[in-house]
């Protein structure tokens, strides 16, 4: 895999990392993308200055890494810049760094979707203010 | 209905709609907790909200809605949706964990919960959030999750999810003197190119931790119950009334993130992409709290109310007094 840095589309994407889940939405059409776990560590990788060749020594360095990890991440760059979430950016080079804990529930497959309605999001991934005591909602 | 009562809410001056209470035991807490809201009563309500008091078990489909559900005992939500086009559109829950069933028919909307019981109705209080959202929405208009406050009409919305400091800092705020509409959900409506916050409750949550720092400050307020999980105290705020603020003009965003490692807090205009992490902040707290619809639609309205406003960024003290104290300087700095 070639070696090529990214940075956020902020011209037309708004992003926050919180919890460990990535979420975006696009300014414009006010579509939302939702990563999972492992697709958050990269992007914020990306985002921090981390080259693709950086992400993936990272990925590497992780334990029973299966084959087809690279495969995976470039399916999923592939996916950023198809929904424009990332643009290139200026050569640089920082040290990733990626939670196995991640890796491991994602089975090395990042993802990030497109929810048209928030609610698919909420449903596919309930990322909200649960607790164990009050279930699904958050008390006033 | 002999016992009914009728309230009448102002919607961030946009709507006014009505509560209907079969329950003698719910106006004390509707009084409570909407006090800032309550308007005068209007011949044609723009929505209305019945509440009543009711068993709400598997046996509830069959005693109120007049079908026959197999109870599986599985516990979950008994979701009732009708089929429009090629979509599912849900209109009415019916929880038992919660305890709860509400069920909507146009412009009039039904819920019954099991227990009026303060601390059990505390935990029911986004029934009205939730309730408020949809009244709310209007092209101009949405119920978001947020805080504001301000100083000589000049407004600043608070953009962030839960732990972040809003709502510390909001009340403090308040407590010293800061003009105040809500430190968690407000109405926001746009007219011409001007954002406006107005409040829906009256009632503020806090930690007993927090309790004891602000104890001298708090004198007009009055406790009602602790949570359901009693964690924090409730209190009834409407005591400082003339801190409170509706239709209250929006002049900028700040985007607060606690910083222990400070000594006082900062505040300095955002970069682009911290503007982008605070409305989406803002937009995904207010469509995860309201456990609502977030179309596309929807997402574009939030984000045209406020790309146009300038944000900061204000990375909070452990001392929230030399917060306010920040934030005071930085609202009087302001033209």
């Amino acid at each position: 895999m070639e070696s090529k840095n990214y940075r956020l589309n902020e011209a037309k994407m708004f992003a926050d990392i919180t919890d460990g889940i990535a979420i975006i939405i696009n300014a414009s059409t006010g579509i939302y993308y939702g990563m999972n776990g492992y697709g958050t560590g990269i992007f914020d990788n990306l985002l921090a200055g981390s080259s693709t060749n950086d992400i993936l020594t990272a990925i590497k360095a992780l334990p029973d890494v299966p084959a087809n990890a690279e495969e995976h991440l470039s399916a999923f760059l592939e996916t950023l810049l198809g929904f424009e979430i990332i643009i290139p950016a200026p050569e640089s080079s920082r040290e990733a760094s990626l939670v196995l804990k991640d890796a491991v529930f994602d089975q090395f497959i990042p993802v990030c979707k497109e929810y048209k309605d928030v609610q698919e999001l909420l449903y596919a991934d309930p990322i909200h203010e649960v607790s164990e005591e009050e279930g699904w909602k958050p008390e006033k | 209905m002999a016992d009914a009562q009728e309230f009448f809410i102002n919607v961030g001056g946009i709507r006014t709609v009505r509560v209907v209470s079969c329950n003698p035991q719910a106006a004390p807490m509707i009084r409570r907790q909407l006090a800032w809201s309550l308007a005068e009563p209007v011949p044609d309500p723009d929505a209305t909200l019945v509440l009543w008091k009711e068993k709400v078990d598997a046996s509830f489909h069959s005693r109120i809605l007049g079908i026959g559900v197999e109870d599986d005992g599985s516990g979950d939500n008994l979701i009732l949706a009708l089929r429009q086009g090629d979509g599912i559109k849900p209109f009415g829950e019916v929880s038992y964990e919660n305890r709860t069933a509400s069920l909507s028919d146009g412009d009039t909307s039904y819920c019954c919960v099991e227990s009026f019981e303060a601390e059990e109705w505390i935990k029911e209080g986004h029934l009205f959030v939730h309730w408020l959202y949809r009244v709310a929405d209007t092209p101009t208009s949405h119920l978001v999750h947020g805080a504001c406050i301000g100083l000589d009409g000049k407004g600043i919305l608070m953009c962030a999810r839960g732990q972040r400091g809003k709502s510390t800092l909001a009340v403090t705020a308040m407590l010293r003197g800061f003009e105040y509409v809500s430190d968690d959900y407000l109405i926001l409506e746009k007219r011409d190119e001007a954002l406006a916050a107005s409040p829906i409750y009256s009632i503020i949550t806090l930690s007993p931790r927090m309790y004891e720092t602000l104890y001298d400050d708090l004198d007009k307020a009055r406790f009602i119950c602790n949570n359901a999980r009693k964690d924090k105290y409730v209190f009834d705020i409407s005591g400082y009334g003339s801190a409170l603020r509706r239709e209250y003009p929006v002049k900028a965003c700040i985007f607060p993130e606690i910083d222990t490692s400070l000594s006082q807090a900062v505040i300095e205009p955002c970069s682009e992409v911290q503007k982008g992490r605070a409305i989406t902040h803002l937009v995904h707290s207010t469509v995860l709290q309201m456990q609502a619809q977030g179309d596309a639609g929807t997402v574009r309205k939030l984000i045209g109310m406020l790309q146009g406003l300038p944000f900061y960024s204000m990375r909070l003290c452990p001392d929230i007094y030399a917060n306010v104290e920040t934030l005071r300087k930085f609202l009087l700095s302001c033209r």
